[in-house]
Order: C-alpha cells, then structure tokens, then sequence
C-alpha cells in the first residue's frame, strides 16, 4: 500500500474538487440567522426563568421521557409512536412495527438506548426493508442528547467465508459509550468481551432472519473513567465466540479482521 | 465590522480546500461541505477579529473539526450511520486503495480521525495537533497509535510507521 498520506491526499484533494461552493454570502446570511436563533432562545429563556415556568422539553413528550428531571428507563418494547418524532424527519428510515431494545444503560447521569427496527421498504431496497439500528441518548435532565440511525445491516454484517466473526467499533456517545458489533456465526450461543482488567461482558446476538447468512450483535461497554481511558492506555481486548455446549468456536483480539 | 470583501476572498480561497480536509474526517462529501459552511458561517460573525489572526483558516478548520466530532449535530441534520452502516458514504471517485483506505478511516472513532487528517495529511507536528484540538500530546500520541493499529489491521498492512522522527 502506497503511504498513508497519499491516500489522505488524495481523498481531499478528490473532495476538493468536488466540493459544491454555497458562496460567503450563504456562509454570512448562514450566521446571522444562527445568531438571531441564539438570541431568540436567550429571550425565551430569560422569560422562562423571570416567570418561573416549567418549561416541557418537546423531545420528552415525543419520546415517553419525563419533563425535566431523571430519564425514565425505556420500556422493553417501544411502539413507533414512542419515538415518533425522532421519524419526522423527510430523510429519516421509517419503522415498521415496534423498536426491538437491544441494549441500554447510564453513564454519568446519561441514559442511552439501542434499538434495531425493520424499515419500510422503499425502492429500490429488498422488499421486506432493510433492517437499522438506532441509538438515542438522553442528558441527566433528561432531555433528548442525540441518536444515530444507520440501515443496511444485512449487507454490511455479512461474514467472509471462513469467517466466524467481525468486530467494529464505535464511539458514538463521546467519551461514553463503546459499541463492538459485527456479524458472527450461526453456530454461536454467546460472545464473550474482556476489556483489560474490567469485568467481562456479553454480546447481544441476533438474528435477522432466514434470508442472512448469518446472525449480527452487539455489546456495549461504558468503562468506568470514560472510553479516553482506554484510548490512552493499550488496553487488552479480546472477543470469545462459544457455541450452546459452551466450547470455544474461535477467540480474537478485538480486530475487524475477526476470527475463524 | 461586517464581513466583507476580505471576508469572500478569505471564503473563496479556503473552502474547497478545507471541505477536502473534513471529507476525511467525516467521509461523506455532504457532510463536510456543511460543517465547513457552518464553520465559516461562525467565522463571518467574528470576522472583524479574525481576520487579525496569522492563519484564520485554522479557526474555521477547528470549528468545522469540532462540528464534524459533534455527534447531536450530526445525528440531527443527516442521520448520520452508526459505525458503517447505511448507504455508502458519498465520497468523491478516487482509486480502490484510496477508497478502501477511506472506508477504513469511516470506522475509526471521529477523535482518531481528526488526529490523522492534522498529522498525516497536514503534516502538523504532535504538539501543534495538541494545540489545534486543545488536548494533551499524550493524548494525541495514543490516538495516533491507535489509529495506525486499526487502519493497518483493516487494510491487512503492517503498522503504519512515521515518515518523521519528531512526530508521535
């Protein structure tokens, strides 16, 4: 492979290229609109605490989370409608039936969720929709923080052959909140994770029906200090693949190339 | 003092090429030329105390940095794919290496990739990449490290060495 920085280059000089240019004037009328936002949110919450109102976060009643105070824990299955709003948007993947809850859990105060939905199919996507993971995390005052949706899990979790599991990583709550997922075999009852000397923990498997290869799933890890914690320190992580009898299919350190 | 004159010349002579820079951190050109429009949209309401600066282009790279990290941002205009989900990310042509090299960075946590895109691709020693992100060089060293381990894990490479004796 050529050295990294002529691929860097290359891909920003590509993008360079590409790049479409609104113009400083978008830019400019761009900021002032922004700043007028602020100072309008700055009045309101000036009125707001002048006249001792309670103000109702709009995220909370879209999402079933309380006004104010702490987040209350999702239920275990969400209906769509529980989180309706996060769907307004044009762009967004829209559901069809509940929100399967595969993971959460609390960070500092922070409470976040992970669900896998099935989208309404849309040409030119696989009849029976593509299958999506969503994150959504809430702040201590329980007001929404964010949420990621990414689609296509059929596609990009399929196994090599000879592979008997992928691991990806992500950081998607800063600081917060690691995410391994990847496709793993059907022969597997149990992935095991062990992050340097913290307590061990289990994968979620799933299965995404007869027409994948394969099953997907996901752990996700809060370490105590944060994730720069492990970012700053070479941290041991190894990922162990069982079968139902308990007898080790294959074990790896965490590396997207997996094992087999 | 409103943006101006020297405010369009400074824009139309960094834009492309800083939507180029954040193209590698956020590995979607949509998303880059927004982060780096917003960037500039902050800039051009303090643009009569920038324009002071020695290179205000770093201001606006910062900015658009940050704002690429900002995941409530992100997650809210584009719905941004967790991990590498979703559609592929919409990169401009460049050769199978290349896009094999961005696929991999797309999988990298975003705080690695801004320490690539300073340190590789703009060749800003560790200390200076410390500065622009405002964290320690330790820090940087490990997220270096770290990335070059899973790039190279992923493209099936050996590690990627350092071109220079003075950086991490």
């Amino acid at each position: 492979m050529r050295e990294l920085r002529e691929h860097l280059v290359e891909l920003a000089e590509a993008g360079e290229r590409a790049a479409r240019v609104p113009g400083a004037q978008a830019a400019i009328g761009r900021g002032r609109r922004r700043r007028r936002r602020l100072a309008a949110a700055a009045a309101v919450l000036l009125v707001a605490l002048g006249g001792g109102v309670a103000a109702v976060d709009r995220w909370s009643r879209g999402t079933g989370m309380p006004p104010g105070g702490r987040p209350r824990p999702p239920a275990t299955t969400l209906q769509p409608i529980d989180l309706a709003r996060l769907f307004d948007d044009p762009e967004s993947p829209k559901p069809v039936g509940p929100l399967r809850l595969l993971a959460e859990g609390t960070f500092k105060g922070r409470h976040w969720a992970f669900y896998l939905f099935r989208e309404r199919p849309a040409p030119p996507d696989p009849p029976g929709g593509r299958w999506c993971e969503m994150l959504v995390d809430w702040a201590p005052d329980g007001t929404l923080a964010g949420w990621h949706v990414g689609c296509g899990l059929e596609h990009h979790q399929q196994l090599r052959a000879g592979r008997m599991l992928t691991v990806s990583l992500d950081e998607p709550v800063e600081n917060q909140v690691f995410v391994y997922h990847g496709g793993v075999t059907r022969r597997a009852a149990r992935i095991r994770f062990q992050i340097g000397d913290q307590p061990p923990f289990e994968a979620r498997i799933v299965d995404l029906g007869a027409q994948f290869p394969n099953n997907w799933y996901i752990a996700v890890f809060s370490p105590e200090g944060g994730t720069r914690t492990m970012l700053d320190r070479s941290v041991r992580q190894t990922a162990t693949v069982l079968d139902a009898a308990g007898q080790t299919i294959c074990t790896t350190t965490v590396d997207p190339g997996g094992c087999g | 003092m409103p943006a101006g004159d020297d405010f369009e010349a400074f824009y139309q002579g960094g834009f492309r090429r800083l939507v180029g820079q954040l193209l590698v951190v956020t590995g979607d050109l949509a998303e880059a030329e927004d982060v780096v429009q917003e960037a500039f949209a902050r800039a051009a309401g303090r643009w009569a105390s920038l324009r002071a600066y020695d290179v205000p282009e770093a201001w606006v790279r910062r900015v658009a940095l940050n704002l690429a990290a900002n995941g409530r941002r992100r997650r809210r205009k584009r719905l941004a794919a967790l991990l590498r989900l979703g559609p592929p990310p919409l990169v401009p042509a460049v050769s199978a290496d290349t896009a094999a090299v961005a696929e991999a960075l797309g999988r990298l946590p975003v705080a690695q990739r801004q320490v690539i895109v300073l340190h590789h691709l703009l060749d800003l020693p560790v200390d200076q990449v410390a500065v622009e992100l405002r964290v320690p060089v330790g820090t940087v060293k490990s997220r270096l490290a770290r990335a070059r381990r899973t790039l190279a894990n992923q493209l099936g490479e050996p590690p990627l060495q350092e071109a220079k004796p003075n950086h991490a």
